[in-house]
């Protein structure tokens, strides 16, 4: 089913963002935030797990980084 | 999503089990249900909100209309229990198709009575996916299963009653404008992904604070102090916007109601007069303040003005003497060259030494060309900024003149609003008198808000600016303690989505709002051609704004009719932007409505949604010439009968 031009609109004002891990962080925290829309019991586990993982990906190109420069 | 059907059992009036039958049909996408009052119409509404919200339309029965789901256990049945003291069930039953897949949803509850006291000893509330074989199978999550499909609290813009929708017209409607708009472009999803991510970023700024010592524990500690004190700004300048907004409707109820009042109508018409002129004057004072800063800050410049003058006297004896640019030597000397022959007449040939010498100076020329260019450059822009800034200076004086008349228009205008409240209080009426102090309460609230929201953006814009310097001291102090840096980098991410996010919100809230409006004036017109001359807006702050050709507020001049067709309007508007697409039932669609705005409405329903749900009242509503619109789109008709000997109703199929 076709997302609603609302949703369309929305995802092509997070394209603006040039941070891309901030990007993925925003996309995928209103991903969650539709999957569990009204649950009782939100899982903000979820997304934590997504902002973790893009904070292990800068420390390791930081590590990779620093290998280059050593 | 649309409706297959609903079967109800000894639900409120209808005895035993009856069912009303839906065309799912794009071509018919009119159903009608048409009963006198208090034949059931509004008990099959009811039926189908229990059955798809369950105990949340419970809630919503029981505050708004102060009714308990055990009011609606049919009576017949009730009785017929009542020897055996057997148990009663009722329930509701709604068959759905939604994406090519059939679904059948279901409350039921079973009741007894307890000496004269109903209460409910078993309760269901299933949800099944219909197979085309015939198979079925149950879905477990069923509030998020349906929330996904229809949220329930945009319901209100689906399934609503006709009668009641006018109150979004109403004065001191603006909160329910804003909550549609919220809802139903689901910018509560935004807002909830806001709220989640400074979750998560206050966890790891704790984390950071409590593990860091030393310089970098001072930083954190500061760090953390200013966020919590951004925090609590943020909170406050919420709250003082949602009083503002109260204030603002309880301001346009009271005015509202004194324009009710013949007494003093025509006093209230003045003041509503000289307020529109306060309003707009106010506006040209406000423009003409930026625009004089805008001009003050050019002007500021004529303190250098004679060194400017001085510089570009200079640059202009240059430029007269053809130092700048340094073209006319250079093309003397390309001359000199092609002629062999130089100024004194000595003849020279190509390779010899004058013949290098002056080559060597024609190049040192053409490098000096650029250099004499931006000269140039720079003597024309002076020329421009200094007559710029002559030009500002007599601006800001004539701006100074201009806002010093309207500053004495508006004290004038305040000076007679004042008189007039004066007038107003001397009225000898008690309700009249308690109305004009209690708007001279709101007003005296509302300004002292407004003093107080730009006090705390002012420090907050103070604050925010001490957070990024923090930021750049805690990024070059988390390099010493790396298990710091973790839980930094994590804060930051989480709080930059966050900020980000808001940023985001910020501008979606304000294109969906400019977009219903658009909708709803389009849509208004439709219904109502004659307020073509009308200007429908929504405001920043989601109060509607009806203009006159005259610029003249109109709200209050709409009809019960009229506003309903507004609201309606509005209504249609929230559904087209969603493309929700759920069926849209409506009780009482014409309740107050004229015959002409009747008969526009009715054109235009059959279009509004692709299945259309209307429950009417014969006569009123359900007449020859709704029939006559509504006939050829319509796929079914039913007419509800109503005993009054067993209180029981019954559904009749027509067409």
């Amino acid at each position: 089913m076709p997302l609603p031009k609302y949703r369309t609109k929305i995802s092509k004002l997070f394209e603006h963002i040039k941070d891309p891990s901030i990007r993925e962080i925003i996309s995928k925290t209103i991903d969650i935030e539709f999957d569990y829309r009204g649950s009782q019991h939100f899982p903000i586990r979820k997304i934590e797990d997504v902002v973790d993982a893009e904070a292990r990906l800068i420390e390791k190109k930081r590590k990779e980084g620093n290998n280059e420069i050593y | 999503m649309k409706f297959i059907n609903i079967t109800l059992y000894n639900f409120s009036s209808f005895y035993k089990q009856h069912s009303i039958e839906f065309h799912t049909k794009t071509e018919y996408p009119v159903s009608i249900i048409v009963g006198g009052s208090g034949f059931g119409k509004t008990s099959i509404f009811d039926a189908i909100n229990w059955a798809l919200y369950g105990k949340e339309y419970e809630n919503i029965l029981r505050i708004q209309y102060q009714k308990d789901i055990l009011d609606y256990v049919n009576e017949t049945a009730l009785k017929e229990a009542l020897p055996e003291n057997k148990a009663v069930e009722m329930s509701s039953t709604l068959l759905f198709e939604h994406e090519e897949k059939r679904y059948r949803v279901q409350q039921a509850i079973c009741v007894r009575n307890n000496n004269g006291r109903l209460y409910i000893t078993d309760r269901t509330t299933n949800l099944y996916d219909i197979h085309s074989n015939g198979n079925w199978t149950e879905i477990s999550f069923i509030e998020s299963f349906l929330n996904a499909i229809l949220p329930n609290n945009v319901r209100d813009y689906f399934l609503f009653n006709g009668d009641r929708i006018n109150q979004l017209s109403m004065p001191g409607a603006s909160k329910y404008i804003q909550e549609g708009i919220y809802h139903v472009v689901d910018l509560e999803i935004l807002q909830s992904g806001i709220d989640h991510l400074e979750f998560i970023a206050k966890k790891y700024r704790k984390l950071a604070k409590n593990n860091s010592t030393g310089v970098v524990a001072d930083i954190e500690e500061k760090y953390s102090n200013a966020r919590e004190e951004l925090d609590r700004l943020e909170s406050i300048i919420s709250q003082q916007n949602d009083e503002l907004m109260a204030l603002e409707n309880n301001i346009e109820i009271v005015e509202a109601k004194l324009r009710e009042m013949s007494e003093v109508k025509d006093l209230q018409a003045k003041r509503d007069a000289l307020k529109r002129e306060y309003d707009i004057e106010l506006k040209n004072f406000n423009k003409i303040t930026s625009d004089l800063r805008n001009a003050t800050s050019i002007a500021i410049m004529d303190i250098i003005l004679p060194t400017l003058l001085d510089l570009r006297d200079e640059l202009n004896n240059k430029r007269s003497k053809g130092e700048i640019p340094s073209k006319i030597s250079e093309s003397l000397l390309k001359d000199i060259l092609e002629l062999r022959k130089c100024i004194c007449g000595t003849e020279f040939e190509e390779g010899d030494s004058i013949y290098q010498e002056l080559t060597r100076r024609l190049e040192n020329e053409v490098n000096k060309r650029d250099q004499g260019n931006d000269l140039l450059e720079l003597y024309f822009e002076l020329n421009s900024t200094i007559d710029e800034i002559e030009r500002s200076k007599n601006q800001v004086i004539n701006l100074e003149l201009e806002r010093t008349k309207i500053d004495q228009k508006i004290k004038e205008i305040n000076r007679e609003l004042n008189f007039i409240m004066e007038k107003l209080k001397d009225k000898p009426e008690e309700e009249i008198k308690q109305l004009v102090n209690k708007l001279e309460e709101y007003r005296q609230s509302h300004d002292n808000i407004i003093l107080d929201i730009n006090d705390n953006k002012h420090y907050k814009d103070k604050v925010e600016s001490e957070i990024r310097k923090l930021q750049v001291k805690r990024e070059e102090q988390g390099k010493i303690q790396d298990n710091v840096r973790q839980f930094q980098l994590r804060d930051d991410l989480a709080q930059q989505s966050a900020d980000e996010l808001a940023r985001i919100f910020k501008q979606f809230i304000d294109e969906s709002r400019e977009e219903i409006q658009s909708l709803t004036r389009e849509e208004f017109v439709r219904f109502i051609p004659t307020v073509s001359n009308l200007n429908v807006a929504i405001s920043p702050e989601f109060h509607y704004d009806v203009r006159d050709q005259y610029g003249r507020p109109a709200l209050q001049q709409l009809s019960n009719g009229q506003r309903q067709a507004l609201s309606l309007a509005y209504i249609t508007a929230i559904s087209r932007v969603s493309e929700k697409n759920p069926p849209l039932v409506i009780d009482m669609p014409f309740g107050r409505l004229d015959e002409d705005v009747q008969e526009n409405i009715a054109e235009r329903l059959p279009n509004l949604a692709s299945q259309v749900i209307l429950l009417m009242l014969p006569g009123a509503e359900w007449n020859d010439k709704t029939r006559e619109i509504l006939y050829q789109k319509t796929a079914d008709i039913y007419n509800l009968d109503f005993d009054p000997e067993n209180r029981q109703s019954s559904i009749r199929k027509e067409k």
